[in-house]
């Protein structure tokens, strides 16, 4: 005789008909002696049938569209990687990478002599410039004559540092514009910032 | 042997519709056995078998129709790049339940982190999808919507290990031998969890199954 425990842990076995004769007729004396018992098997079998007769879901219409983009994306992928996997391919990249470090290596170290030449080029213009206009206050140049000087000065600055520095010559113009005193303001090239900004420029 | 066709390979669509309804006679693994050889419609035919199945099991365990969809299309594309893993030792099917499944579970513990409750704990009137049978009434129909919803939440409302395999085993109509290695259990504590299972939530359902 099996008890209620016993009973529940069996009702699958049951139903799937996994018992062999004694326990079934065990099982079904028990079903027919305890109403509990007898309502849990009841409810187990309607509820196998409620879940069977659950509706299938269905995925959305733009399932295909979305999976097939993903999977074009997917391919797409594989298709570059799978070049690497032709020696010949593998071994022009990696020569080809090898080459474009050593390049940049070579102009890395070779740019610094270029830009130290061009720095000391600027910096003796700076130091001119700045003598010039140390003298101008000491001098009977007209403003027409310093600006001239001026420009000469400007067209020693290389092209492409003059373009990057710019907006202080165009500060030095418009000081000079609106000064009444033509050498003070031209001494605007001698305030801390201005020279500095100068100085520090970097190639 | 199957075929060998590159992976790019374009069809003209005459023979594209002759090479599908060859596919469809073809087993599940010769399908995969097909794609491994560079055969796209072959994974196309295993999309079209498998996508609704996968979308309903994946769908009763999350109980969330976006992020279902998103699994089950994150189970193929997983299926796309391991095609090469799979060998002859398991069933297809076995595999890519597997794939699904564990992609689920991964889903359930993010929401846990991040306290995700699914929509479906919502009204049964706001979900977005519609699986009516229009042969009945109004009524019949509502009623018939109300206890699917009652139902769904129920088996959302068991722990992961037991609605995983009441789904498989009562939903998807798969055997114990498949759950078994579907979920990596020995067949035995399959049987005894699908029994928890059923009473479980037979227990949860009483009030529905005894009026019925």
């Amino acid at each position: 005789m099996i008890n209620c425990e016993r009973f529940t842990s069996l009702i699958t076995d049951y139903l799937d008909d996994n018992l062999d004769k004694q326990q079934k007729a065990e099982f079904k004396n028990h079903l027919q002696s305890c109403k509990e018992c007898a309502a849990v098997f009841e409810r187990v079998n309607s509820l196998q049938q409620h879940l069977k007769k659950l509706p299938s879901v269905k995925t959305s219409p733009v399932f295909d569209i979305v999976l097939k983009n993903r999977l074009r994306r997917e391919l797409v992928k594989n298709t570059t990687w799978n070049l690497f996997e032709n020696p010949w391919i593998k071994i022009s990249v990696i020569g080809l990478s090898a080459a474009a470090i050593f390049l940049i290596a070579f102009f890395s170290l070779y740019y610094p002599s270029i830009s130290s030449k061009q720095q000391q080029r600027f910096s003796s213009t700076v130091s001119n410039f700045q003598t010039f206009t140390d003298r101008a206050d000491s001098t009977n140049l007209s403003q027409q004559q310093v600006e001239e000087k001026i420009y000469f000065v400007i067209e020693e600055i290389p092209a492409d540092l003059f373009m990057s520095e710019r907006q202080h010559f165009d500060l030095l113009f418009s000081t000079n514009a609106h000064s009444d005193s033509t050498f003070s303001s031209l001494g605007q090239i001698k305030q801390p910032a201005y020279t500095k900004s100068l100085v520090t420029v970097t190639f | 042997m199957a075929k060998k066709t590159n992976i790019s390979t374009k069809y003209s669509p005459i023979e594209k519709e002759r090479l599908q309804q060859e596919l469809a006679k073809l087993s599940d693994e010769e399908l995969i056995f097909r794609f491994q050889d560079g055969d796209l419609l072959a994974f196309d035919e295993i999309v079209k078998r498998y996508k609704n199945q996968l979308f309903n099991f994946v769908f009763r365990f999350l109980g969330e129709y976006a992020d279902s969809e998103d699994i089950v299309q994150e189970t193929f594309l997983r299926v796309f790049r391991k095609r090469r893993a799979y060998r002859k030792v398991a069933k297809f099917s076995t595999w890519i339940y597997t794939i699904a499944g564990n992609l689920a579970k991964t889903e359930l513990r993010r929401r846990k982190k991040r306290n995700v409750f699914p929509l479906s704990t919502l009204g049964y009137e706001d979900r977005d999808y519609e699986i009516s049978d229009e042969s009945l009434s109004p009524e019949t129909r509502t009623n018939t919507h109300m206890y699917e919803e009652i139902i769904q939440r129920e088996i959302q409302a068991l722990s992961p290990k037991f609605r995983e395999v009441i789904i498989l085993r009562d939903i998807q109509e798969l055997s114990y031998e498949e759950i078994s290695k579907i979920i990596k259990v020995p067949l035995g504590t399959v049987k005894s969890r699908v029994n928890r299972a059923r009473l479980k939530l037979q227990a949860r359902l009483k009030f529905l199954l005894d009026n019925k």
